[in-house]
């Protein structure tokens, strides 16, 4: 009876102990995890501070936890630079091109390689494939741009990314999971492949054309690379490329002798401005896309 | 024949653009390799210029700094694997344990974000923060320790690399193990409460055996895909002269000596061969990642 107790007391406690460690590493892991989102978004914070501050405030500290005064001036001179508001537009341009016709052509070849009893259906599948594995690199790819005469051209920001393997296995595992009855009777009332792929199989496919959409859309915003190898005019460069020649080159084109000596000084505070501009945008489709990439990345997954 | 084609014709139709596509700007880049084994004269053309057999390769092979960038890429690699690989699963465990479901949303939320800005835009913001008069150097100097010049020095710039990558990724890389953790049975939990087992011992012996199989699948695509990483925007826009010691790799060095320099068949030369090595370990890699899946996950 009396070790019965025993044994009970010491289980009480061992619970106890275990509650206590429990919610201490609760406590632990609430404060690291607040931590790490500290840590992720300080650094833009810090910028947004810094794009914020007059110039005379900027120099004097480079610590400040919030703005003490507030002037625009530096979002004035970003959205009054042709060069800038010029690359937004192309980028929107650009972007709405791509997605289009990357959307378009992607889902037309996904949905006849659904069909299992197409002819040569694996051979061209394994054409698709093939290319994951190898490339011609990136001498070979510009040669060939060159003497296609895209150079200088924004078609070449569309048409030889058109179509990305990744993005056509995603599409054809989504149109395979489609119910196959609403196609059939389609098919007995006479409607043909293009017929019943623009009427019955696009309309259904909204999830995988959003999915697949902002991933095109996202890349492209952010592409810098094609107009860097192929856009040697400064007049159509899209957004990423402005910025990288601002942020990166550190282009000092605030230097130019025909702009005023205060502008110069604003260099720093324009600099932290131009970082928030390429941010804000893909903050406002930030909800979306948390959404559906998430999704498209465990298609993906499942899929390789 | 001409009743297959009146029924799949229109099929056909519709592959048309995603196959010239590929055939255009996938395969017949591919032909522009025979450069690599020709003198590339661009007045010339890939057909017109001479045939000089294996000579680019000796050259290459002969350059101390292809060596250099080799070295670079593998070790670059090794450190991404190191850092890279496991703190996303470590992360995706610790969100996993929070209790209070507007928490976890909120800090997943924020720690997705980096993802998606663009290198160029990271970049931008870690000049702005590493500059000689950016918020680091002085907090060092408030500390009373010596200022860094971050960007330009070679001990620094690998652990740059690392980090940088780390705070734009590791977020993002736990989609997958979180969904992973959530198709764990629940029956597994209780059955090992039952027996005693605490939160930690539930993570060790029911949660990271599960999410076994997705990790080891994962794990041995990356190893396969080390020399192709990536790491190209990363190192790109963060490097400069003074650090290609330590940061320059062969994607970069491609990139200079082939476009910068106009040495279209030596940086061809080297493109072909670090395709040659990606193509081999992504093959067996996904030979491998077959095999245990099919032991492992079905």
């Amino acid at each position: 009876m009396n070790n019965f107790v025993r044994a009970g007391r010491t289980a009480q406690a061992r619970v106890r102990t275990a509650n206590v460690g429990a919610s201490a590493f609760d406590a632990a892991n609430a404060i690291f995890l607040i931590v790490l989102a500290i840590v992720t978004l300080y650094p833009l914070w810090y910028v947004m501070v810094g794009s914020l501050l007059p110039y005379d405030e900027a120099i004097r500290s480079s610590f400040n936890l919030y703005p003490k005064k507030v002037t625009l001036d530096a979002y004035r001179f970003v959205f009054g630079s042709k060069f800038i508001m010029n690359g937004f537009l192309i980028a929107i341009v650009v972007t709405i091109g791509a997605v289009v016709y990357q959307l378009l052509i992607t889902s037309a070849a996904a949905y006849s390689l659904t069909k299992r009893d197409l002819p040569l259906r694996n051979a061209i599948f394994l054409f698709f494939i093939l290319t994951m594995f190898a490339s011609g690199g990136l001498i070979p790819t510009y040669l060939l741009i060159k003497s296609l005469n895209l150079m200088n051209n924004l078609l070449v920001m569309i048409i030889p990314s058109g179509i990305s393997v990744f993005n056509l296995i995603v599409m054809k595992t989504f149109i395979q999971s489609l119910p196959k009855e609403l196609e059939e009777s389609a098919l007995i009332d006479g409607a043909g492949y293009a017929k019943i792929w623009l009427r019955v199989i696009l309309p259904l496919s909204g999830p995988v054309l959003a999915t697949v959409g902002l991933f095109v859309a996202v890349g492209q915003w952010n592409n810098w690379m094609t107009p860097m190898m192929y856009l040697q005019d400064k007049s159509l460069w899209p957004l990423a490329m402005v910025l990288r020649d601002i942020l990166v080159e550190d282009n000092k084109f605030l230097l130019n002798a025909t702009v005023q000596v205060e502008r110069m000084t604003l260099d720093k505070t324009i600099k932290n401005a131009v970082i928030i501009v390429s941010i804000v945008p893909i903050m406002l489709v930030y909800p979306f896309i948390q959404k559906h990439f998430a999704k498209g990345v465990m298609i993906g997954a499942i899929k390789s | 024949m001409s009743v297959a084609m009146r029924k799949y014709g229109m099929l056909y139709v519709m592959l048309l653009p995603a196959i010239v596509t590929i055939f255009v700007f996938s395969y017949v880049p591919m032909y522009g390799i025979v450069i690599a084994f020709k003198e590339f004269w661009i007045t010339k053309g890939i057909m017109g210029s001479p045939w000089v057999g294996l000579a680019n390769f000796e050259t290459v092979f002969g350059l101390k700094k292809f060596w250099q960038v080799m070295r670079n890429t593998v070790e670059i690699s090794m450190l991404r694997l190191l850092f890279g690989f496991p703190a996303p699963i470590i992360l995706a465990l610790l969100l996993n344990e929070v209790r209070q479901a507007l928490f976890k949303r909120t800090i997943q939320t924020i720690v997705y974000l980096p993802h998606f800005i663009s290198w160029v835009t990271i970049s931008g913001i870690l000049f702005v923060l590493l500059s000689n008069d950016g918020l680091v150097n002085n907090l060092l100097h408030a500390f009373g320790s010596a200022k860094i010049q971050f960007l330009s020095n070679n001990e620094m710039f690998r652990p740059l690399l690392i980090l940088s990558a780390l705070w734009k990724e590791v977020g993002w890389g736990t989609i997958i193990f979180l969904a992973a953790i959530a198709g764990v049975s629940p029956e597994l939990y209780e059955a090992a409460r039952v027996d005693g087992a605490n939160r930690f011992k539930q993570m060790l012996h029911i949660t990271l055996p599960s999410i076994a199989p997705v990790t080891t699948m994962l794990l041995i695509l990356s190893v396969g895909s080390l020399m192709s990483g990536g790491g190209f925007d990363q190192v790109f826009n963060l490097y400069n002269p003074m650090v290609y010691e330590s940061g320059d790799i062969i994607d970069t060095y491609i990139f200079r000596i082939g476009l910068t320099e106009g040495r279209y068949s030596m940086a061809t030369t080297v493109g072909l061969f670090l395709n040659l090595i990606n193509l081999i370990m992504l093959v067996t890699a996904n030979k491998i990642a077959q095999k245990t899946s099919g032991n492992n996950i079905y």
